[in-house]
């Protein structure tokens, strides 16, 4: 329980929490202090100057964003000599600032200078002399920084090394012409070579337009922009995102900046949404014999459903395979694997997931006797230890990887990973215990083995573990507030004594006791825990409903009966780099490229722009997050729910979902997303 | 097996002396002694700095405590022929000046010396700084013994009695400082010395540490001993080279002594001592900046509190003092310290300040002298007047974080509370000495130019508005200066001091405040009427030529390097404004001193 102080601000009695900065206490009761390098996600600065009040009894006046208040605190926010003063910091900054550029500029409208120089009504002071480069540097596809703009509030510098781990940005220089610059072994170079992932977040947290997303000036200006919340389907950890849209066009995607909603976001999830080209073709492609041809949308329906119909009466069911890469959302899951099981009569059904990833959370949610929620990034700030199963984790989650340097070098946590990596990352206060590839569940036996106080452990002999690295691994798995990070990495190679394994640590170290799960299960599929709870996955109903006697095949199993010839229709939703090869007797496929589609496939559908998605996901966590439909789909291609629902329809079901409303209507009444549905966080 | 000698020879072996050539004189003497195989009776040490700079390079002899002085390399054989085998001093090498009658042949009689006052320089020119011996022969570590034996807070209780303040500029309190951290709960704790003398023109600190830096040690065991650390570093500047390898000298023969390291004396004190070499910065002088540095970051100050005394050093509590600070404490807590040590000085502020006295006085060098000492005794007594006996106009004191003291405040005690008063600090002890040849816009600009330069970019206030502020004053100094300028200087100076991060930023505009403050009508006549008076800013004066004084000696017309002096022999001579370019030659040659200095005279307006 936190002391409360009580305090005058303005002559307003305050109540506030003790550690409360004199700034917080302030806007939490209503009273406005000007600031500009302040922002509410990261640590104070106390660079800009702005935000200083005055303290009775100090002569000098303090920066409130970074003083903490004190029992009986009297302080003035709003004196003429404050007022001045901050007039004059403002009118410095203005000085090196080239405020003749805002007309032109693309932050007018949201730039926070801009916002202060209006609000005081500064006099355009002359322009200072000042020695950084005139022109935008663009060295990435990604990034621009004008350093002419920076105003030097170090929001980039602290973002990178405290929330990206990263350290890429330093100051060099002194005096005004100082600069913000990437920086690596003393000299100054480019974003790249300082070690830059291009997360995008020092541009989401620059004041100005130092920093800006490459072709911004593409779009329109800041206040035209639409704002749609929405969750990043990158990977499985699913942050929240916004994005913004101009005119039907996709222009950028901030981070949403208050309330529960805030997250960070990775490479992928700040510039993947753009990058991806909208689809090259418009119309329903019909494979000639020799090549594609526009087809009507309705004839392909049509067709398709004739040639899947009469394959399931010849063959039946089980020679129908439905494929789908993970990054459909719950609403679509939970109507194609109706069409699958009700329609086509398959069970052969795989729409992005790991076998032994769902065993594991199955097992969890079996122990832990809730859902299978686990630690989010949040979560792993405040951890003391972490443990990290399988490699990779930079690729597959980045923003898992940035939580973790976070806790790592910031918080309190140690670190240890057991994966095939040569070397620690030397951003981790921690260390890596290098096994071979696939061999990391053979040092989870090993440690379970020790921890049931086992003398001598065939397992540990096996991995090739010193004891010494054993003990390491269980005492940081056995402290107070440990976390267990598992990789897809892991997941791939794993057989079902790895799960075990992994089941056995969580229950002994007490990570996984009833009502609490401490493991962060990551699967390779974004939407794989939306896969579990609408059931598109051989053997896993809606609502992880077990289905023993009728397990079809899964997505490797279906790969290998197709090369067999025991699938004669396939149906993909969302091509990807693993499909390309496959090939049914009849294939039809979800695609936004003829690079992705299936060679040969008899149809591609175009695939609807992720950015225009709507519908709802689960992430690695157990939280449902949703996308909200913006705009009306400008390509006019049909969403992929719609297309599932012709598909139903034209095969004979007596479906009636004329909105996706409808569709989560029933999903709720059969309670297929169960726990995750009220989870949301 | 020690020898006896008959006479010790120290020659001045600090930075000062060495540029003006005491390392040949050092080698001749000891080429000198071997030729006549005498080098086991005559002691040749390069000792510490004493003091007198202007007059380098220094060698006294003792123990007749003769002062010799610019001594060139082909002087030895003089020396040792007359004065070590003869027992006569060699007269032409001593010290003359116009403030003695008769050549000074003692060290002690030279007016330089009279009215200082050696605390911190006790051993500075006496030992050898290389032998820890001579340190302890001088009654050195005692100290560290006895407070081995006592309790902190005791120890403490006696700092903070002797009224000891910080000596690198903000006059805190010592012993308060201490008591801070040993309050202060933690098995790890530091010690940090500053030794990043930044002022232009400063070299106490280098000073102390080439000519005794056991003293510097000992203080560090000291505190170290007092607010329970066991670990200390010293951020020296990587410029002083020959500071750093005495100090590691010392470090290394403390150790070897067991005065430092694992179990000192026995008393189960751990103490080690790091040196860390800082690049230069002046803003790594401020305490944050310079933690920050240690750790390896890019020197920036970070906000207060928390006070390193609370989270310094890699985040625990931390003690930082400066190095003269340091070097004071061996004598406060050495038995009966404190009585000795509290009758120097004034009611606020004890003891003795070492300074760098620089600028347009007689003798610049080092001196220290008591607290309480007024500016007209530290000028003209200790530095025997003004140079060319031109008039005095003012004293920065404290550097660029200072300000300046007008003449008729030259009888103002030196201590803290008066300084702060008159607008200046008493800072780490710069004395940059001015006459009326000094303007005091071109000053203040200069010293902005400098903060300018060395702000660290952190905070808008210090970054932009010293900027700023170097740009009026550089349009001031041109010629462009506007009415409303010295309004915007003032005000923009109160916003600076008010709002900025650290110490640097906070203090910087000082030297413009104190400037405006005392020499408002230099300003005004450089914005008003384009004129100045001390000849310094070109586009705002005239050089003249007195005809009625000027006898046609040529020399002026003779030094000038565009010619714009004409005139025949022994008449009147003149100058042609147009190709003056005001280089100041022709007014240092003038034998009759009748080159004015004089307002630009406005060209008649053609049109009229």
């Amino acid at each position: 329980m936190k002391k409360t102080n009580t305090l005058t601000i303005d002559g307003k009695k305050i109540y506030a929490d003790e550690g409360t900065t004199i700034l917080e206490a302030a806007r939490q009761n209503g009273i406005e202090i000007p600031t500009l390098c302040y922002h509410p996600r990261l640590k104070p600065l106390g660079r800009c100057r702005l935000c200083i009040v005055k303290i009775k009894g100090l002569d000098r006046p303090v920066t409130s964003c970074d003083n903490p208040i004190q029992e009986g605190m009297v302080v003035a926010t709003d004196t003429p000599e404050l007022q001045d003063m901050r007039r004059r910091t403002l009118e410095l900054l203005l000085a090196t600032h080239p405020y003749e550029d805002c007309l032109t500029c693309v932050r007018t409208g949201t730039c926070e200078l801009q916002e202060q120089a209006y609000r005081f009504q500064s006099e355009l002071p002359e322009q200072l002399e000042r020695e950084v480069p005139t022109e935008p540097v663009s060295d990435n596809p990604w990034i621009v920084r004008d350093e002419q703009k920076c105003i030097l509030c170090g929001r980039c510098i602290q973002v990178c090394r405290i929330n990206v781990g990263r350290s890429v940005y330093s100051m060099i220089g002194s005096g005004v012409n100082t600069r913000v610059v990437p920086y690596r072994d003393g000299r100054e170079v480019s974003l790249e070579e300082a070690g830059c992932i291009f997360c995008g977040q020092c541009v989401d947290v620059c004041p100005v337009a130092a920093l800006t997303e490459t072709n911004r000036k593409e779009g329109g200006r800041e206040w035209e922009l639409a704002t749609a919340p929405g969750v990043c389907i990158e990977c499985s950890l699913g942050c929240y995102l916004e994005r913004r849209f101009f005119d039907d066009n996709l222009i950028k995607v901030t981070v949403p900046e208050e309330g529960e909603k805030v997250s960070w976001l990775c490479r992928r999830g700040k510039f993947g949404l753009r990058e991806r080209e909208p689809a090259s073709f418009t119309a329903v492609q019909k494979y000639s014999g020799i090549k594609y041809v526009d087809c009507d949308y309705e004839e392909a329906v049509d067709d398709t459903a004739a040639e899947l119909r009469s394959i399931k009466e010849n063959e039946g069911g089980k020679a129908l395979a439905v494929l789908a890469a993970g990054k459909l959302s719950n609403e679509e899951i939970y109507l194609l694997q109706k069409l699958a099981r009700e329609v086509l009569d398959t069970e052969n059904i795989d729409l992005g997931i790991e076998q032994m990833w769902l065993k594991a959370v199955r097992r969890v949610q079996e122990i832990s006797g809730t859902s299978p929620a686990g630690p989010a990034p949040r979560d792993i700030g405040e951890a003391e230890s972490i443990v990290i199963v399988g490699s990779g984790l930079e690729e597959s989650h980045p923003v898992a990887d940035m939580a973790v340097r976070q806790a790592s070098r910031y918080g309190k946590a140690a670190v240890v990973e057991i994966s095939e990596r040569g070397e620690p990352l030397n951003a981790w206060d921690g260390s890596v215990i290098t096994v071979k590839k696939g061999w990391e569940g053979a040092v989870l036996r090993a440690a379970v083995d020790l921890l049931k106080g086992k003398a001598s452990s065939e397992a540990a002999k096996k991995a090739r573990i010193e004891k010494n690295e054993l003990e390491r691994i269980t005492s940081f798995i056995t402290g107070s507030n440990s976390i267990l990070i598992v990789t897809p990495e892991f997941f791939a190679a794993a057989g079902a004594d790895d799960i075990e394994a992994l089941i056995a640590v969580g229950e002994k170290t007490g990570m996984l006791v009833r009502g609490q799960n401490k493991m962060l299960l990551l699967s390779r599929f974004s939407n794989a825990a939306g896969v579990a709870v609408a059931g598109g996955a051989p053997g896993c109903g809606p609502g992880m409903e077990t289905i023993p006697e009728a397990r079809g095949l899964n997505r490797d199993e279906i790969r290998s009966a197709i090369n067999d010839g025991r699938i004669s229709g396939l149906l993909i939703f969302g091509a990807d780099n693993e499909t390309i090869g496959l090939k049914a007797p009849f294939t039809a496929a979800v695609c936004g490229d003829y690079d992705e589609a299936p060679e040969g496939a008899d149809y591609l559908f175009p695939a609807q722009q992720i950015a225009f998605k709507e519908g709802c996901f689960v992430n690695a966590a157990w939280q449902k997050r949703c996308n909200t439909a913006v705009i009306e789909n400008k390509a006019e291609i049909n969403s992929d729910w719609r297309l599932i629902c012709d598909l139903g329809i034209a095969l004979g079901a007596k479906w009636e979902y004329p909105s996706l409303e409808k569709v989560r209507e029933e999903m709720k009444e059969k309670d297929v997303v169960g726990q995750a549905d009220q989870d949301e966080r | 097996m020690n020898n006896l000698y008959e006479k010790h020879l120290m020659i001045c072996g600090a930075t000062g002396c060495l540029a003006s050539g005491s390392q040949s004189v050092e080698e001749a003497l000891r080429t000198e002694l071997e030729k006549h195989g005498i080098k086991d009776k005559f002691r040749v040490v390069m000792s510490g700095c004493p003091g007198f700079c202007e007059v380098g390079p220094i060698m006294v002899v003792y123990p007749d405590k003769v002062f010799y002085c610019r001594l060139k390399p082909k002087d030895i054989p003089e020396i040792v022929e007359k004065h070590l085998f003869g027992g006569e001093m060699v007269e032409r090498l001593l010290y003359k000046g116009p403030d003695v009658e008769a050549p000074a042949r003692f060290f002690d009689t030279i007016p330089f010396y009279a009215k200082q006052k050696f605390n911190v320089l006790r051993n500075s020119g006496l030992i050898d700084p290389e032998n820890i011996d001579e340190y302890i022969m001088r009654g050195g570590y005692r100290a560290l013994t006895r407070v081995l034996q006592m309790e902190p807070a005791d120890i403490c209780e006696e700092v903070k009695s002797s009224g000891l303040r910080g000596r690198g500029g903000a006059g805190f309190p010592t012993g308060l400082k201490w008591e801070f951290t040993l309050k202060e709960p933690g098995a790890k704790k530091y010690v940090v010395c500053n030794a990043d003398e930044g002022d232009p023109g400063a070299f106490m600190d280098r000073s102390i540490l080439e000519g005794d830096p056991h003293t510097v040690l000992e203080g560090m065991l000291v505190c170290g001993r007092t607010t329970g650390a066991d670990e200390g570093y010293i951020y020296c500047r990587a410029e002083y080279p020959l500071a750093i390898k005495r100090l590691k000298i010392a470090i290394e023969q403390a150790e070897e002594y067991g005065l430092l390291g694992e179990n000192i004396l026995g008393y189960g004190f751990n103490f080690k001592i790091n040196i860390k070499e800082g690049a230069g910065a002046f803003v790594c002088g401020e305490e944050t900046a310079l933690l920050a540095s240690i750790e390896g970051k890019r020197g920036m100050p970070r906000p207060r509190p928390p006070f390193p005394a609370q989270s310094g050093l890699f985040g625990k509590p931390t003690t930082i003092n400066n190095v003269e600070t340091l070097a004071n404490i061996p004598l406060i807590v050495k038995e009966g310290g404190v009585e000795e040590y509290i009758k120097i000085g004034t009611e606020g502020s004890k003891g003795t300040k070492v300074f760098a006295l620089a600028g347009k006085v007689r003798n610049t060098g080092l001196c220290e002298v008591p607290m309480g000492i007024t500016i007209r005794e530290i000028i003209y007594d200790v530095g025997g007047g003004i140079k060319g006996d031109r008039e005095f106009k003012a004293v920065q004191a404290g550097g660029p974080s200072g300000g300046c003291i007008p003449a008729e405040l030259l009888d103002l005690p030196i201590d803290y509370d008066s300084l702060n008063k008159a607008g200046a600090i008493m800072g780490s002890g710069g004395l940059v000495v001015m006459d009326e040849r000094t303007c005091m816009v071109d000053l203040a600009r200069y010293f902005l130019s400098f903060t300018q330069k060395e702000s660290c970019g952190k905070c808008t206030p210090c970054r932009e508005g010293t900027k700023r502020m170097l740009e009026i004053l550089n349009r001031i100094t041109e010629g462009e200066g506007k009415a409303e300028d010295i309004d915007t200087l003032e005000s923009l100076a109160q916003s600076i001091k008010d709002s900025s991060l650290c110490g640097l930023g906070q203090t910087s505009p000082n030297p413009v405040l104190s400037t405006i403050r005392y020499f408002r009508h230099e300003y005004e006549e450089h914005i008003n009427d384009k004129y100045c008076r001390s000849g310094v800013c070109k586009a705002l004066f005239n050089y003249k030529i007195d005809t009625e004084r000027c006898t046609g000696c040529t020399a002026c017309a003779r030094v000038c390097p565009v010619d714009a002096i004409t005139g025949e022999k022994k008449e009147p001579h003149e100058i042609n404004q147009d190709l003056c370019t005001r280089c100041g030659s022709c007014i240092e040659r003038c034998p009759e001193n009748c080159i004015m200095i004089t307002p630009v005279e406005k060209k008649a307006d053609v049109s009229s």
